[in-house]
C-alpha cells in the first residue's frame, strides 16, 4: 500500500494538482492511524466466524470512523482524546496503543497529527458566536435526575437500600465521585453516552423496562451542562464546544478545487463532471454519452484531478482490468460503479488500497468468487452489488458474513440473493 | 442558466414551428424539444445550500383518474365497511400494510416511503392532473411548466444527446413545456415498442449528409448577414437533431433488445413496458420518466376496476424498484407514484360498489433517490377521511421530488409576460423521509 500512495505522491508532484502543502490526511494521517490504531479500531467484521466489534465503539481508520467517534476538537490538539491517550507516558495504563501492543505512535507521528488537527481546524468553519452553548445550571440537571434517574441511583444513607451499580447521582458528591460526567468532555461522559445509547441497547440508561426514555431536550441539556464545564454551583462563562465535522470534511482538508484546465480537457474527451456539494472541492465523474469509446487510455488522464474524484462511474466503458490498476491508487475514491464492463477479479485485487470506498457496483463484470476475498479486504465498503456477475449464490452468503452490516444485492432471480441481510 | 431565457418570448414559437417544418421536410427530422444545450453542468458555480449527493433522475408514475388510496397503500383494517373486499395484507416492512391487489409492491416494501397524508384542493381530473404535474391551479393567462421541464430548466440534461424528459403513455399536454416552450417540454411517446418515432433517416446516408452541407452553404450566408445569437441558437437544432440520431444511445429507446425474462417481469401491457423503457432511458441517463397508468376513475364496480388496474401497477412498479435496485441505479433515482386524488371511503352500493372523487385525502409513494425505505409519512383518520397529521399536498410532493434531485426550490423563472413562477410555487419539500 505505502508503495501505492508513494507512486500516486510521485505523480501528484509532477503535475499541478489538488493536494496542497498543509498535512494530508490521506497519505500522512491515515497510514499512522491504519499502522497504529486500525487492529482494534475498525469497523466490526467477522473472521472464522467469531464477530470482532471496534474497541470501544471507536473507528479510527476511516474519516467517517473519526467524525462518528469524536475523538478529535479540530482545532485544538491538546484537547483532542486522540492526541491525549497517544501522547502519555509510556507505561501509563491507558497509553495508546497499549503497551502491551508493543506499537507505540512515535513522538514525530505525535506531531503530525497534532499539526494536522490545528491545520484542519483553522480551516474548517468557525464556531458560530450566534449559537454559544446555552448556559446550563445544575438546577436543571437535579430536576432531570430526580426523575430519571434517582429511584435507582438513590444515597444509600436516605434511601436505607443499594444505589445501582454502586452509582449515587442525587448527591454532588456521588456525582463527582462517580467519574461518570467529565467537565466539557460530553464525549468521554459515561452518564452521557448511556442515555444517548439507542433503545434496543441492552446498556441504555435508564433502562428500557423503566420506561423513562430521556426526551431528545433533555439529552441536549446534559450534554450543554457538560460542555460548560458541569458547574455545580452559579453559571460562568460558556466555555466554547467542541468543534465537530463530517466524514467529507475530514477527506477533503487541503484538496484544492480541481485545476480548471484539467477539468476543460477531460470533458473534452467525453467526461460529465459535477461537483459533489456547493463547497466541496470533490468531483463526480461519469461517462453519459459514449461510454464504449472510453478506455483504458483514458483512465490514465484521470491523474490530472486524482485528489478530487469522490465518486467515478466507469460502467459500459470499454475499460480492462489494467484500468484499475491506476484507480485503486484514487485514495478518496467513495463511490466507484463499474457496471457492464470487461473488469474481473485480477483488477478488483488492485482496489484494495481504497480505504475510503463505501459503495461498489460489479453488476455485468467479470468478477467471481475468488475476487471475493480481496473485497472482503476493503472494510470501508457498505454497499455492493454483484447481478449478472459470476459470483455464485454461495459466494455472497460468505461475503454477507464478512460485511455483517452492509446492502450486498445479488441476482435478480434468487429473491434470497435478491436483495441485502439489512 | 447559459441561454437567458432566449426561448421564451411567445412571439418566437411560429418562427421555431417554422424551423422545425423545415427541418423535418429537408431532413427527415421531428424532434423539436432536442433544441438546446444542457445548462447548470459547468461547475462550480452555484451558491444555494442543496441537497448533497443528490439523486440524478426521476421516474414518475401518473395514476391517472384518482387512484384509490384504501383499496392500495392506505388500507383500514378496522373498518370493514370502508375497506370492502380489498383485505390488507403485511408486507417486507413491519410499518407498512398494503391491500391484497399489491402482492408483488409487499414484497419490496422495504425499499419505498408511503406518504398517507396528501390533500388536494382540485376535485375534477384535469385540474387535479394540472396542479399534480404543475404545481399552480390553472389560469386562464398562462400555462404553467410540467415537473420534468423545471427538472430540465434547473438541473439541465445529463445524456445531451437524447431528450431530457420523456413521457409515456400520457397526454402531450401533460408533458407541456407551458411557458419554458418546446426546449422543455417532455418528447411523447404513444406506444412504449415504437420507441422513438422520426427519429431514423428516411434517407439515404449519403443523401442525408448531401442535404446537410446544403443546409449548412445556405446558412452561412444567412448567419454572414444575421450575425445574432438567436439565429446561432436556431442551427442548433440541426446539431442537436442530427446528434440524436447518430447518438449509440437511441438504442435506450429500443425495448425489444431487453430479453425476453426481463419483459416477463415488467408484464406485456403498455404500462408494464413502459416502466422497462423509463429503466432503459435511465440508464442512459435521462433525467425525468414519467410513464402513465390510466383507468383508475372507478366510480362504477370500484373493486373490479382497481383490482385490475393494481395488478398492472403491481407488476410493473415492484419489477422497477428490483431491477433498478439490482442494477445500482435506485440509490440515484426516485421512483414516485402519483395522482390527482384518491376516492371515497363510502362505498357507493347503488354504483355496483363505486367510490367517486376524494381530494381530502389519498396516497402517494415516494422511494429510491436516498427516500427512506419501509417508512410511512403522514397519517389518515380510521375511515381514511381526513389527514391527521403529515399533510402533503400536490407542490409538496413536487418541492420533495426537486428536492431529492438537489435543484434550488428558491430560484424564480420568468414567465414571457415577466411574472416570477418557482419549482413548487415556493412550497416546502418533506425532507424527513431521506436517509
Amino acid at each position: 500500500m505505502r508503495k501505492c500512495l508513494l507512486a500516486t505522491a510521485a505523480l501528484l508532484a509532477q503535475v499541478p494538482l489538488g493536494a496542497s502543502a498543509k498535512v494530508d490526511y490521506v497519505t500522512q494521517i491515515q497510514p499512522i492511524l491504519d499502522a497504529k490504531c486500525a487492529e482494534c479500531h475498525q469497523p466490526a467484521r467477522v473472521i472464522d466466524g467469531r464477530k470482532y466489534k471496534p474497541k470501544a465503539g471507536v473507528v479510527l481508520n476511516s474519516p467517517e470512523g473519526i467524525a462518528e467517534a469524536e475523538v478529535i476538537d479540530w482545532g485544538r490538539p491538546d484537547h483532542s482524546l486522540l492526541v491525549q491517550r497517544i501522547a502519555l507516558a509510556s507505561g501509563h495504563e491507558d497509553i495508546m496503543p497499549p503497551a502491551k501492543a508493543n506499537n507505540p505512535v512515535t513522538p514525530q507521528e505525535i506531531e503530525l497529527i497534532k499539526t494536522w488537527i490545528q491545520e484542519t481546524g483553522g480551516a474548517a468553519a468557525a464556531v458560530d458566536p450566534d449559537k454559544p452553548v446555552p448556559k446550563v445550571s445544575f438546577s436543571s440537571i437535579e430536576a432531570i435526575l430526580s426523575s430519571k434517574c434517582n429511584e435507582c441511583h438513590e444515597d444509600p444513607s436516605t434511601s436505607g437500600k443499594k444505589a445501582k451499580g454502586g452509582l449515587v447521582l442525587d448527591t454532588i458528591g456521588g456525582i463527582r465521585s462517580s467519574g461518570s460526567v467529565v467537565p466539557g468532555k460530553p464525549e468521554t461522559s459515561e452518564l452521557l453516552i448511556r442515555m444517548e445509547l439507542p433503545q434496543n441497547d441492552e446498556d441504555v440508561m435508564p433502562p428500557k423496562k423503566t420506561g423513562k426514555e430521556m426526551t431528545k431536550s433533555e439529552i441536549e441539556t446534559v450534554r450543554n451542562w457538560i460542555l460548560g464545564g458541569a458547574p455545580f454551583g452559579d453559571v460562568g462563562a460558556p466555555v466554547q464546544p467542541v468543534k465537530v465535522m463530517t466524514a467529507a470534511e475530514v477527506l477533503s482538508q487541503g484538496v484544492k478545487l480541481p485545476p480548471a484546465a484539467a477539468l476543460a480537457k477531460l470533458q473534452d474527451l467525453g467526461a460529465s463532471i459535477t461537483p459533489i456539494s456547493a463547497d466541496s472541492p470533490f468531483v463526480s465523474v461519469e461517462f453519459i454519452s459514449g461510454a464504449s469509446k472510453i478506455g483504458d487510455d483514458f483512465v490514465k488522464q484521470l491523474f490530472l484531478i486524482a485528489p478530487n474524484i469522490s465518486e467515478l462511474d466507469l460502467s459500459r466503458t470499454s475499460i480492462t482490468d489494467a484500468a484499475l490498476e491506476h484507480i485503486g491508487s484514487f485514495a478518496r475514491i467513495t463511490k466507484l460503479n463499474l457496471a457492464n464492463t470487461q473488469v474481473g477479479d485480477a483488477g478488483i485485487a488492485k482496489l484494495v488500497d481504497l480505504k475510503n470506498l463505501d459503495w461498489l457496483n460489479l453488476y455485468g463484470t467479470q468478477v467471481s468468487d475468488a475476487g471475493l476475498p480481496e473485497i472482503a479486504k476493503i472494510r470501508s465498503l457498505k454497499t455492493m452489488y454483484f447481478y449478472q456477475s459470476k459470483v455464485t449464490s454461495e459466494g455472497l452468503g460468505k461475503l454477507k458474513v464478512a460485511f455483517p452490516q452492509a446492502k450486498i444485492v445479488g441476482d435478480i432471480k434468487s429473491k434470497k440473493d435478491r436483495f441485502d441481510n439489512l | 442558466m447559459s441561454d437567458s431565457n432566449q426561448f421564451n418570448r411567445a412571439d418566437e414559437l411560429t418562427r421555431r414551428q417554422f424551423m422545425c417544418d423545415s427541418a423535418r421536410k429537408y431532413l427527415g427530422v421531428t424532434l423539436a424539444p432536442m433544441l438546446g444545450a444542457s445548462v447548470a453542468t459547468e461547475a462550480f458555480g452555484f451558491t444555494t445550500p442543496l441537497r448533497e449527493r443528490a439523486a440524478k433522475s426521476v421516474i414518475f408514475l401518473n395514476m391517472s383518474g384518482g387512484m384509490s388510496h384504501i383499496d392500495t397503500f392506505d388500507p383500514k383494517p378496522k373498518r370493514p365497511d370502508v375497506q370492502g373486499p380489498a383485505t390488507p395484507i403485511d408486507t417486507a416492512a413491519p410499518d407498512i400494510q398494503l391491500t391484497k391487489y399489491l402482492p408483488k409492491t409487499a414484497e419490496i416494501a422495504d425499499r419505498i416511503c408511503v406518504i398517507n397524508g396528501m390533500r388536494t384542493n382540485q376535485g375534477a381530473h384535469e385540474q387535479g392532473q394540472y396542479y399534480l404535474h404543475r404545481s399552480y391551479a390553472p389560469r386562464g393567462t398562462i400555462v404553467h411548466p410540467a415537473l420534468g421541464s423545471w427538472v430540465l430548466r434547473l438541473g439541465g440534461r445529463r445524456n445531451k444527446t437524447i431528450p431530457g424528459y420523456v413521457s409515456v403513455g400520457g397526454s402531450a399536454e401533460t408533458a407541456s413545456g407551458g411557458f419554458m416552450g418546446a426546449k422543455y417540454a417532455g418528447v411523447p411517446i404513444g406506444d412504449p415498442n415504437d420507441g422513438l418515432k422520426d427519429s431514423r433517416r428516411s434517407v439515404s446516408e449519403e443523401d442525408f449528409n448531401k442535404r446537410l452541407s446544403l443546409a449548412d452553404k445556405m446558412n452561412q450566408k444567412f448567419h454572414g448577414e444575421f450575425n445574432q445569437k438567436q439565429v446561432g441558437a436556431y442551427e442548433g437544432l440541426y446539431d442537436e437533431a442530427v446528434n440524436l440520431m447518430t447518438s449509440e444511445d437511441l438504442k435506450a429507446f429500443d425495448i425489444s433488445l431487453e430479453p425476453q425474462e426481463m419483459h416477463q417481469l415488467y408484464g406485456s401491457d403498455r404500462f408494464g413496458r413502459g416502466c422497462l423503457l423509463a429503466r432503459r432511458l435511465i440508464e442512459h441517463s435521462v433525467r425525468f420518466v414519467e410513464v402513465t397508468l390510466g383507468g383508475w376513475d372507478t366510480h362504477y364496480d370500484n373493486f373490479t376496476a382497481v383490482e385490475a388496474r393494481a395488478a398492472i401497477l403491481d407488476m410493473g412498479f415492484s419489477a422497477l424498484i428490483t431491477d433498478l435496485e439490482t442494477r445500482g441505479l435506485l440509490d440515484s433515482t426516485l421512483v414516485v407514484i402519483g395522482t390527482e386524488f384518491g376516492r371515497t371511503p363510502d362505498i357507493v352500493t347503488e354504483h355496483q360498489m363505486g367510490r367517486d372523487h376524494f381530494p381530502s385525502a389519498y396516497s402517494a409513494v415516494i422511494a429510491g433517490g436516498g427516500v427512506k425505505g419501509g417508512t410511512k409519512y403522514g397519517v389518515t383518520d380510521a375511515k381514511g377521511k381526513k389527514v391527521v397529521e403529515g399533510e402533503v399536498s400536490p407542490k409538496m410532493l413536487n418541492a420533495t421530488i426537486a428536492y431529492g434531485l438537489g435543484l434550488p426550490l428558491d430560484r424564480q423563472v420568468m414567465s414571457p409576460s415577466g411574472r416570477p413562477f418557482w419549482v413548487s410555487d415556493k412550497a416546502e419539500a418533506v425532507t424527513s423521509i431521506f436517509a
